[in-house]
């Protein structure tokens, strides 16, 4: 049979919830397997992925927002530093 | 720097970022169709209280849950990517994403936390109107977060309500309600949504069929046909209608995508629309080879889809790449040396700044505003590297449309062969209906290889190519990863589908 | 035009329910 939390705060909304999830979760069938699917994957993808091959470029190479900024915009205006200054264009 | 960056490594984050895409895609449609279908059968079976009802609910919505467990994290993945693969974007949308994504994930969680649970869980446990009341939450829901990621995409085709921020090197949100309100955000949304539904409706129609012709479940099989088949029809109609939406916003914000997934070089007015045609995929923009093996084209409607203006004129590759003077359009040329300058007056404004020149920072600022929409272009080294792979873009386009078209009269055969109550014997039919499925996931596939093919160069139109979008990592690192997933995602795709398969075979609860 | 696609989209929803009703209904499917 069922079990139920039994005690002072039985019949509390909280314990309520906590009850339905519980009992939800011990009456699943194919749900069981479906969560062990789901349980492994989460541990590759941020255990092992995450962790060791997907790090964040800037987060990791930089400590300040402001380094990462220039760090992109040394990136992304590179094209020009490369040029001679004459055909920069523009007034300057 | 940029000369130094690794061709083949924008290549290989390109081809990972496509498929950990492409794998989530198989997945996330179906969720967001089927939760609708759910929510009608349940309705139902609150309305008839019938048993068979609900074990044909109970049935679905553990073929749904079994689809879903399979989903998850595979949208994750491809946020680890933005932040390893594509620094450079990942910062400079980082404002305008922020919001978007981290609301989707948290309205996501809560959703599945509660709604979800009650769901699946709630049978004989909370009252009837309640969980009927979740199931509907649950389509609701997984639609309304879909928005998010949509808004997001859109943003990069048409990138509204926003200004670049030089010293952050941003692009800031300035406009909540343009971002989320960009007129391509709706029309994706709603195109997108509405082929998820026809999606589901095919997956219904193809298990269904499978058990006609095994004469099983089948008074299940006719109700379940019969809800599918209407939803995919109406959801049809509305997929070709925002499909129209969504290629004249195409030829207002991004005429290139357009004319390369029409195969159309030589714009033209009164342009016609490609039935059918055998593309020549060694053609380049600039050789004169003819962009056709074989075309039959129906004349004016392209100009009407485009423009909606009888005869208008619809720019082909060689205008968007050479200029057309005549039409008042500007080639990827000219745009490439306001592009440069803007570029110039960039890295300028940057020196000023560190040198505590004011007066000069201000004035490279003010140059860099009058050619700031063209900065994409001043990376690119020629006027044809705006061109995307026209025949990939072309062949997308086409499958997709042709599949569009051909669903609809399937849905109206089945409802036709169902009113005549011999559904059962056209076994012609319910063969075809099998493999429905199938053709509904090349046609999704197909859809967003338009959509993400047909923009290229550009990570975000106009403003940045992808090439520029990228980490400055070596290719290396990118294999590896690519072939990770390749391997993870083959296994738990097998693993998977498996459950699924046995789940059908073992067919829903009869009484 | 926004206003006029996101309505219709929600009367794909509720058009089809109720389609689907009535052509169970019809079939003796309900």
């Amino acid at each position: 049979m069922e079990q139920v939390y039994q005690g002072r705060f039985a019949s509390s909304p909280l314990a309520k919830i906590a009850d339905f999830y519980i009992q939800g979760f011990r009456r699943m069938t194919v749900g069981r397997t479906l969560w062990k699917v789901i349980i492994i994957k989460l541990i590759i993808m941020f255990g092992v992925l995450k962790l060791f091959f997907f790090q964040d470029f800037l987060g990791t190479r930089f400590s300040t927002d402001q380094q990462r900024a220039d760090y992109v915009l040394e990136q992304i205006t590179a094209p020009a530093a490369a040029q001679p200054a004459s055909i920069q264009g523009g007034e300057l | 720097m940029i000369e130094n960056v690794d061709p083949s490594m924008v290549s290989w984050a390109r081809a990972q970022f496509a498929l950990t895409a492409m794998y989530h895609w198989i997945f996330v449609p179906l969720t967001l169709g089927i939760t609708w279908i759910i929510a009608f059968y349940h309705t139902i079976y609150v309305k008839t209280g019938s048993e068979e009802w609900k074990n044909l609910t109970k049935f679905w919505m553990k073929l749904f849950g079994i689809n879903f467990a399979i989903g998850v994290a595979t949208g994750i993945i491809m946020e680890f990517e933005f932040g390893t693969n594509w620094s450079n974007y990942s910062w400079m949308v980082g404002d305008i994403f922020g919001a978007p994504l981290a609301i989707e994930g948290i309205a996501a969680f809560f959703l599945e936390a509660t709604f979800f649970a009650v769901m699946f869980f709630g049978w004989n446990r909370v009252s009837k109107r309640f969980h009927l009341f979740s199931t509907w939450m649950v389509a609701v829901g997984s639609n309304l977060s879909a928005v998010w990621i949509l808004v997001a995409n859109a943003w990069m085709q048409h990138p509204v309500g926003q200004a670049f921020n030089p010293d952050t090197a941003r692009f800031e949100m300035h406009n909540f309600s343009d971002v989320v309100f960009n007129p391509v955000a709706v029309s994706k949304f709603t195109h997108t949504t509405s082929a998820s539904m026809l999606f589901a409706s095919l997956f219904i129609l193809s298990i269904s069929s499978w058990y006609l012709l095994k004469g099983r479940h089948v008074l299940m099989a006719k109700r379940s046909i019969v809800v599918a088949a209407i939803f995919g029809l109406l959801a049809s109609g509305f997929v070709g209608f925002t499909g129209d939406e969504a290629a004249y916003e195409d030829a207002q914000h991004q005429p290139m995508k357009l004319a390369a997934f029409e195969g159309l070089y030589q714009g033209e007015k009164n342009a016609g629309l490609v039935a059918f045609g055998l593309i020549n995929s060694s053609k380049k923009v600039n050789d004169d080879q003819d962009p056709f093996h074989f075309e039959i084209r129906i004349p004016g409607i392209l100009s009407m889809l485009a423009n909606r203006k009888f005869g208008s004129f619809v720019p082909g590759i060689n205008d968007l790449v050479y200029g057309n003077e005549e039409q008042g359009i500007m080639g990827a040329a000219e745009k490439m040396e306001k592009g440069k300058i803007a570029i110039a007056q960039l890295d300028a404004y940057k020196k000023f700044k560190k040198a505590g020149d004011e007066e000069g920072a201000a004035a490279a600022l003010s140059i860099f505003d009058q050619n700031r929409d063209y900065l994409g272009y001043g990376f690119l080294n020629t006027p044809e590297e705006a061109v995307p792979p026209v025949a990939l873009s072309f062949n997308a386009f086409h499958i997709m449309v042709v599949l569009g078209t051909i669903f609809p009269l399937v849905f109206l055969a089945f409802l036709y062969f169902s009113y005549k109550d011999t559904l059962q014997e056209q076994k012609w039919l319910l063969g075809g209906g099998v493999i429905m499925f199938f053709l509904g996931l090349i046609a999704h596939q197909a859809g967003w290889v338009v959509a993400e093919v047909g923009r290229q160069p550009w990570a975000i139109q106009d403003l940045l190519p992808v090439t520029v979008a990228r980490s400055n990592l070596t290719a290396g690192t990118v294999q590896t990863t690519f072939f990770m997933f390749l391997v993870l995602f083959t296994i738990l795709l097998i693993a998977e589908v498996s459950i699924m398969l046995k789940q059908i075979s073992i067919g829903p609860e009869e009484n | 035009m926004n206003t006029f696609l996101l309505v219709s989209w929600l009367a794909v929803i509720v058009v089809s329910y109720q389609a689907a009703v009535f052509m169970l209904k019809k079939l003796d499917l309900l």
